[in-house]
């Protein structure tokens, strides 16, 4: 299995499906905090990333990938950080409302 | 026998932000638990077993030669539910701490404390029931109180 088709099949759907399920929640705070998530996930994981696929703990099929890497790390891997990030975000929100209704900051 | 490599390296990478996120506001994920604990685990426990997709058709594969050698359930390395179970919580508090009313009053705090010291009777300090009493330690009983 492709890593792109992994992340089409395995990770895509539960994104779009909590955050079609909290579209009405999304305030400016929320993009504001998902904002502030995506860069630091970004910024914090790359340099680590990088350092496992150069000593070889962590590999891919150079035949899996699109191709393009940044770094060591295939691409598809980055956009692994970001929807991760946001089905996280998003599946969080989607518990807060229905157990706590809305008591974050708007 | 497995070597800890791989499992150390995402604890080094992890755990400091981790534990900065449980001093900037352990209590409020207390609070909100019913977000905090299955906003975690919930997303783990799926990505930890989808991992095991991946794993079988080498899309990547992890080191033995690096890595414990403990599988999960499905042949999953035990460093890769370490691994999820890290990001997961780092998203999780993440977003709390964002979310949470309360934080940023924290923060200024925090930092107002770092440049100028303690200073508890700031009269710019609105009272705010939701952000605790952060930098002043709380009157403890108990051993050292029974000793004098």
């Amino acid at each position: 299995m492709s890593y792109a088709l992994f992340l089409l099949i395995f990770i895509v759907p539960p994104m779009l499906l909590f955050g079609w399920l909290t579209r009405r929640l999304i305030t400016r705070r929320f993009l504001l905090a998902v904002a502030a998530l995506l860069v630091l996930c970004v910024v914090y994981t790359t340099p680590w990333d990088n350092y496992l696929v150069a000593t070889g703990v962590w590999s891919y099929s150079k035949s899996l990938v699109i191709g393009p890497t940044f770094g060591y790390v295939p691409v598809e891997e980055y956009v692994f950080f970001v929807l991760q990030t946001l089905m996280g975000a998003f599946f969080t929100l989607w518990l807060w409302r229905r157990l706590y209704r809305t008591d974050w900051d708007d | 026998m497995g070597s800890p490599t791989y499992l150390l390296l995402i604890l080094i990478w992890a755990v400091p932000i981790i534990v900065l996120q449980w001093l900037l506001g352990l209590d409020l994920m207390i609070r909100r638990w019913k977000v905090w604990l299955p906003g975690i685990l919930i997303p783990t426990l799926y990505l930890t077993f989808m991992d095991a997709i991946p794993l079988g058709s080498k899309t990547w594969t992890i080191d033995l030669a690096q890595s414990t050698g403990i599988f999960l359930p499905f042949g999953v390395p035990l460093e890769e539910g370490i691994f999820f179970l890290c990001t997961n919580t780092l998203v999780v508090q993440g977003m709390i701490l964002f979310m949470m009313p309360g934080v940023t009053a924290r923060i200024q705090r925090i930092l107002r404390f770092v440049r100028r010291g303690p200073n508890p009777q700031d009269p710019r300090e609105p009272a705010n029931p939701a952000v605790g009493n952060f930098g002043s330690v709380p009157a403890k009983r108990g051993k050292s109180a029974k000793k004098a």
